[in-house]
């Protein structure tokens, strides 16, 4: 007989979760070609020119001088991490997800493959923000390492549950690919930067976009010593919510109406 | 199968009698039934007033038309749907071979069998040597290792019944199983249905175009809405 084995469900959904993303050859192209032509084309193309930057720890402000390249490559970090991360969530959540209906009815409990599903996003946040880390450490010094990579964790789980909602929701990948694309780029590589949006800094309303408090983490614990309580607790309720958000939709949708062509399409 | 031949058709409202009969005892256990099953889209009629049984030992046919409800009739079966007014009775213990081609392209033909295999597993764990019979009997042992993206239509339509079949289910529903087959394979497919037939499943097949009659205990044709035996 030949042998298929077996296992426990949830653990089989991680691995196969796992090897899904390992399985899909333009994801790990993406992987390296992104950091690689957006971190160095700010490395090549930006000033070296010394530029105010306004960090916000709650109600106080510090400012620091830094270069426009040192401040270019922490957006542009972000941005590539947040649309990384959010890609992937796009492949996990998206694609064949009229198969996990399918064994949602065979018996596959919703909370277990949310769960499951979830433990190999996690996974690949944390090695997306583990190398965007390493290589902003390797170009420039950074004060505090390891909050670094809590403020870039903090970033691809907020984009990556932001990119599992988009997938879930919508019905094409492409589409949803540009979503992902736009927002992550519009926000962190742009909105948040002073080096390319001279009212970054000012606005109000960009304090309320979901990059403005990990970014703020990311600054603070790369170039001054100080704790940035605010940035750390924005971040953890920006985190939360968007992860509930991916959790209520994808039970949604796990249980919830047909699709037009029927139920596991 | 299980009836003589002038009990194979009968009209489709005594289906509400059959199942009345089966729940006072007489007959065998409904595993699946509907009585005057309504379904509306809006101002659209789409199931008006269905009656269905399908027992243990039965192989029972759904066809009709293009467009005419059958797979809706299906999905408010299977609870994907909740109609309009009507009753709905059915077994969890259901197996269904869908239309849609759902299987994940990652996944290899194991690794899906694996999956497969793991849930269920308390209530109704599957036998792995009933498992292994039928990939056997399907030909399905070395397309094991293969990625599915790459199976052939009528590989994929295999796995797909195998799918519906692995935990021997006391209700099988199949939704065109045989597309893609060649003849051998219909012929195979038709063993492995007498086999769970004969261990007591009850069989739900719809097609639009149903071919060796002979083979089923009944069959209801689908027509504007409702059923005809």
């Amino acid at each position: 007989m030949p042998d298929v084995g077996s296992g426990r469900p949830g653990w089989l959904v991680l691995r196969l979760s796992v090897l899904e993303l390992w399985r899909n050859p333009l994801g790990l192209v993406l992987l390296a070609v992104i950091p690689a032509a957006f971190i160095g084309m700010i490395w090549w193309t930006a000033s070296t020119e010394p530029l105010l930057l306004k960090i916000f720890f709650g109600n106080e402000t510090q400012q620091i001088l830094l270069t426009q390249r040192q401040i270019g490559l922490v957006f542009v970090s972000a941005a590539v991490s947040g649309f990384l991360a959010a890609y992937y969530a796009l492949i996990l959540f998206h694609k064949d997800f009229g198969y996990f209906r399918f064994c949602a009815f065979m018996g596959l409990s919703a909370v277990l493959f949310t769960s499951a599903r979830f433990a190999a996003f996690l996974g690949i946040t944390a090695v997306l923000a583990a190398v965007t880390t390493c290589a902003l450490g390797y170009i420039t010094t950074l004060e505090r390492p390891f909050m670094v990579f809590a403020g870039f964790l903090f970033i691809t789980v907020i984009y990556g549950a932001y990119g599992g909602v988009v997938g879930v929701l919508s019905r094409s990948f492409m589409p949803a690919l540009l979503w992902i694309v736009l927002l992550a780029q519009l926000d962190a590589g742009w909105l948040q930067n002073p080096v390319y949006y001279s009212a970054a800094q000012e606005s109000d309303v960009i304090h309320w976009l979901p990059a403005f408090y990990p970014c703020q983490l990311v600054f603070s614990a790369a170039f001054t010593s100080r704790d940035n309580a605010a940035a750390m607790s924005g971040s953890l309720v920006w985190a939360v919510l968007t992860v509930a958000l991916l959790i209520a939709v994808v039970q949604w949708r796990m249980r919830g109406p047909l699709g037009a062509g029927g139920p596991f399409d | 199968m299980s009836h003589p031949p002038d009990a194979r058709i009968r009209p489709a409202s005594a289906a509400a009698q059959a199942l009345a009969n089966a729940e006072q005892g007489q007959t065998c256990s409904p595993l699946c039934s509907c009585v005057d099953l309504h379904l509306s889209y809006g101002r659209h009629c789409v199931l008006d007033g269905c009656d269905l049984l399908v027992s243990s030992r039965e192989v029972v046919g759904l066809t009709g038309e293009n467009g005419s409800g059958k797979s809706t009739l299906v999905k408010c079966l299977l609870g994907f749907l909740r109609p309009s007014a009507g009753h709905v009775h059915c077994d969890p213990r259901v197996g269904y071979c869908p239309q849609e081609n759902y299987l994940h392209r990652s996944y290899t033909v194991a690794e899906h069998l694996r999956l497969i295999s793991s849930l269920r597993d308390a209530d109704e764990p599957v036998d792995a040597g009933y498992l292994g019979h039928c990939i056997a009997t399907l030909k399905l042992d070395r397309y094991l290792a293969y990625p599915i993206r790459k199976l052939s239509g009528g590989t994929y339509q295999k796995v797909k019944l195998l799918t519906a079949i692995a935990h021997r289910p006391a209700l099988l529903v199949l939704d065109e199983p045989t597309d893609g087959f060649d003849w051998t394979m219909y012929l195979v497919f038709w063993d492995l249905m007498a086999e769970l037939v004969g261990r007591g499943t009850g069989v739900l097949m719809i097609s639009h175009l149903l071919h060796d009659r002979e083979r089923f205990d009944r069959i209801y044709d689908l027509r504007e809405g409702k059923l005809h035996a």
